[in-house]
């Protein structure tokens, strides 16, 4: 009976080592260092992966929307991507399917990419804007399609502004040489433009369009999810600690090492400046706002069913 | 040759170090203030923060290794290829149509094609940059080829010098200098290639040190790494300069007396 | 070689290219999202032709480029026959050329939007900046290639500097100035592209990266095959403006010619 119950224990043993080890899976996702990516570099910083038996390899762009058909080719099995590029890739037939959330921008304001105007300028509120330049990092993009349904919200008349597209780092310079009226920044560059004293903030388009706004999401290709849901549940799991991690330590040193450790910001910087939301769900009711107002301002033709899109591992 | 070092390096050491004060006068006055404008003194003064400068060399040998593989295989293939087309209207009337279909094709358009094909690390960078090293000493090579005086391939053929030798004894030589001054351009273009991939795919080199600084809103930073590219470059050059000099002695083009 | 043969050969190995890439679209499986046949390719491009969205674009990519050649050429073969000629304005200017020709336009975006703008003004600076240096540096070479004799003859002839080097220097330098025209010819298309999906304003640059962002792949590869097509024409006319201006210099095919008829 001893001896059973010992062969046992050996067998159970040996099955747990080498399950242990076939545990020990490779995979690789696509990041770009910058803050949204805050719970990616802390969940593989803290181990959160090692400890779901996963090898993750970081492959980094400067550029994630530049970066992201590496994921249908196969390069990496994961990236966390901007919600307007998922759903444009979508409806191109590129099969992306949402497995977890990335960052929102949520109510109330300040959030992190107010529209800034000079502050010895014209431009006190949005309808100053036309007959008027604003920029924006990237057209048809995230902050374009906000600055532009926000506007419309306020009451302006899109056709009257001029809508340019200046790169973040880009746009300080250009507001203050009056080569554009106004531009819709990000950190760390609205709040360096507001303490020069050359800045002054017009309004929030994320936040005073919608009180949610799912800004990125974590995207895996269905046919490899579908064929891998262990693999799926043991990264996204590991992910949300990494969520958990970041929202919690948004604003105190912890955070802020974090943060400046793979951004190279300025650490004094990453305390003064607003930081998106980590959250732990997919919020799809923001996502299809989100949609209707890429169909409303030309982005899609329709608006692709997100439940569809949202694959729960 | 130390002659010519000490001259060039007065009178061009003294413009580029007037340049230098004029752009720290225009910041100190505050002239011009801007984000893209930071004061030299700044941007020097991280060359002497070891841990930044320790940064700097190692994304520079990255970006240079890199740059190094894609500059000797394309120069070379473009070497091949313009003695090749250069000789042979046959070759020309093949090749030439689809090289001037590829040769305009920037690398910002290259790159996603080739990740899907080669990856997002080092391979993919260096074939691109191999790709773009090509051309310049190709197109160099070719009208070398070309443009060599009637009097030497006259003589070549009297003599009834086979191809083979043809080429190493009579077209090389004569096409050498321009085909070195194609080698430069097409190291040049291979650095430059280098950083542009760096800027937009992958975590290492001085193209993606520029555009991460740039994001965090740190210019003196992307400044310092543009100094050490440039640095890197006319060192590159300099050194291929002496190379000729010494491949090439009779070269009057490089003006030694 | 008759000029039927001659486009036969072109066209066969063109021809085997597009083979290669329609067969590599074809198996390329789960990327065939990605990178469309050029059969696909070929619907999109007609579609967009026939609806009229690419000639301004085209244009506009045709302008840019023309007005920074035609700066960078004359800022480069004005330096170039200078610094070729006089040893000490080489000595003065070589540094700083050697030290800003390296950098990549796409570092000093920051500097470039500043003092020149996000218009026109910046991408026709980036085009002739890069224009500028396969030029100039081709222009010295092929004047320090110019006989010292014939320099001789002319200054014992009394024929003064200025006239010297437009008349006997430049067409003697020509043939080098041409290749480094033809190379800039292909760099300054590929600025004009690249200044254009940074500053996106317009132009070919900026349709590609637009259709790249927003995953219109096909569309994408339709506007790149647009950009070989013009560089393809461009650097016909190139050849043939070439042929016409050094037609005194007989090249080595003619020698093959002549020789075989010999």
């Amino acid at each position: 009976m001893i001896l059973d119950i010992k062969r046992a224990l050996l067998v159970s043993l040996v099955g747990l080592g080498t399950a242990a080890h076939a545990a020990e899976v490779a995979v690789k996702v696509g990041v770009s260092p910058i803050i949204d990516m805050a719970q990616t570099y802390a969940a593989v910083g803290n181990g959160y992966f090692r400890q779901e038996g996963l090898d993750v390899e970081a492959i980094a762009g400067g550029n994630i929307v530049a970066l992201l058909p590496g994921l249908p080719a196969g390069q990496f099995q994961f990236i966390a991507a901007p919600i307007v590029t998922v759903l444009q890739g979508v409806a191109s037939g590129i099969k992306f399917r949402i497995i977890g959330p990335g960052s929102a921008i949520v109510a109330p304001s300040p959030d992190i990419s107010p529209i800034v105007a000079r502050a010895d300028g014209p431009i006190r509120n949005p309808k100053d804007l036309e007959g008027r330049t604003l920029a924006v990092p990237s057209l048809n993009g995230n902050l374009w399609l906000y600055s532009r349904a926000y506007l419309e919200k306020k009451g302006v008349d899109l056709a009257k502004v001029r809508i340019l597209e200046v790169p973040f780092p880009q746009q300080f310079d250009a507001l203050v040489s009056g080569r554009i009226d106004a531009a819709s920044m990000t950190e760390p560059f609205a709040t360096r433009a507001t303490e020069s004293g050359k800045g002054r903030i017009v309004g929030y388009p994320y936040t005073e369009t919608q009180p949610v706004f799912v800004s990125v999401v974590l995207v895996a290709m269905a046919d490899w999810a579908q064929q891998n849901p262990d693999t799926v549940r043991r990264f996204v799991r590991a992910y949300l600690r990494g969520q958990a991690y970041a929202n919690l330590h948004k604003k105190d040193a912890e955070g802020v090492k974090l943060i400046s450790s793979y951004t190279k910001l300025d650490p004094a910087v990453v305390g003064k400046i607003a930081v998106p939301d980590f959250p732990q769900t997919v919020d799809i009711k923001a996502i299809e706002e989100t949609a209707r107002l890429m169909v409303r301002h030309g982005l899609l033709k329709s608006a692709p069913d997100i439940k569809a899109l949202v694959h729960v591992p | 040759m130390k002659q010519a070092f000490g001259q060039a390096g007065a009178s061009g050491a003294g413009l580029v170090l007037l340049l230098a004060i004029a752009w720290e006068a225009s910041v100190r006055t505050g002239w011009i203030a801007a984000d893209a404008w930071p004061a030299p003194s700044e941007v020097v003064r991280l060359f002497f923060e070891p841990r930044r400068l320790t940064v700097l060399l190692h994304e520079a040998g990255g970006s240079l290794s890199r740059m190094l593989q894609g500059f000797l295989i394309g120069s070379l293939a473009g070497i091949a290829t313009g003695i090749v087309m250069g000789i042979s209207r046959r070759a020309f009337a093949t090749l030439d149509p689809s090289f001037q279909l590829l040769r305009v094709i920037p690398v910002p358009a290259l790159v996603p094609p080739a990740i899907l094909f080669l990856g997002l690390d080092d391979a993919m960078k260096i074939t691109i940059v191999a790709f773009a090293a090509f051309w310049p000493v190709m197109l160099n090579t070719l009208h070398a080829v070309r443009g060599i005086d009637e009097a030497l391939i006259e003589t070549a053929r009297t003599f009834k010098i086979p191809v083979a030798r043809r080429v190493r004894a009579v077209i090389l030589p004569a096409a050498a200098p321009l085909i070195m001054a194609g080698l430069r351009l097409s190291a040049a273009s291979a650095l430059i290639t280098t950083i542009v991939a760096e800027m937009i795919v992958g975590a290492g080199g001085i193209g993606a040190y520029i555009v991460l600084m740039e994001q965090a809103a740190r210019m003196p930073e992307v400044y310092a790494a543009v100094i050490v590219l440039s640095v890197a470059g006319y060192a590159i050059n300099r050194g291929m300069l002496s190379l000729e000099r010494r491949w090439l002695p009779w070269n009057a083009a490089l003006g030694q007396a | 070689m008759s000029a039927v043969g001659a486009r036969g050969l072109g066209a066969g190995f063109l021809g085997i290219l597009l083979a290669l890439w329609e067969a590599a679209a074809r198996m390329s499986g789960a990327k065939a999202a990605l990178f469309p046949a050029p059969s696909m390719v070929a619907g999109t491009l007609a579609t967009m032709i026939a609806e009229g969205h690419v000639f301004v674009p085209l244009a506009e990519s045709m302008l840019r480029l023309g007005a920074g050649y035609v700066a960078g050429l004359a800022l480069a073969v004005a330096l170039g026959v200078a610094m070729g000629y006089s040893r000490a304005l080489d000595n003065l200017f070589e540094p700083l050329v050697e030290l800003l020709r390296p950098i990549p336009k796409a570092a000093l975006v920051s500097p470039l939007m500043f003092f020149l703008g996000i218009g026109d003004l910046m991408k026709v600076t980036v085009v002739a900046l890069g224009v500028f240096f396969p030029i100039l540096i081709n222009t010295i070479l092929g004047v320090r290639s110019v006989e010292p004799e014939f320099l001789e003859t002319a200054r014992t002839f009394g024929i003064g500097t200025r006239s010297m080097l437009a008349k006997i220097v430049l067409p003697a330098a020509s043939p080098q100035i041409f290749a480094g025209m033809h190379i800039s010819l292909g760099m300054g298309f590929v600025l004009v592209i690249v200044a254009e999906m940074i500053s996106a304003d317009g132009g070919l640059g900026f349709a590609i990266v637009n259709a790249q962002r927003s995953f219109r792949v096909k569309e994408m590869y339709a506007w790149v095959v647009v950009l070989a097509l013009t560089g393809y024409a461009m650097n016909a006319l190139f050849m043939l403006l070439r042929g016409r201006i050094l037609r005194w210099k007989r090249d080595s095919w003619v020698l093959e010619e002549t020789a075989a008829q010999a």
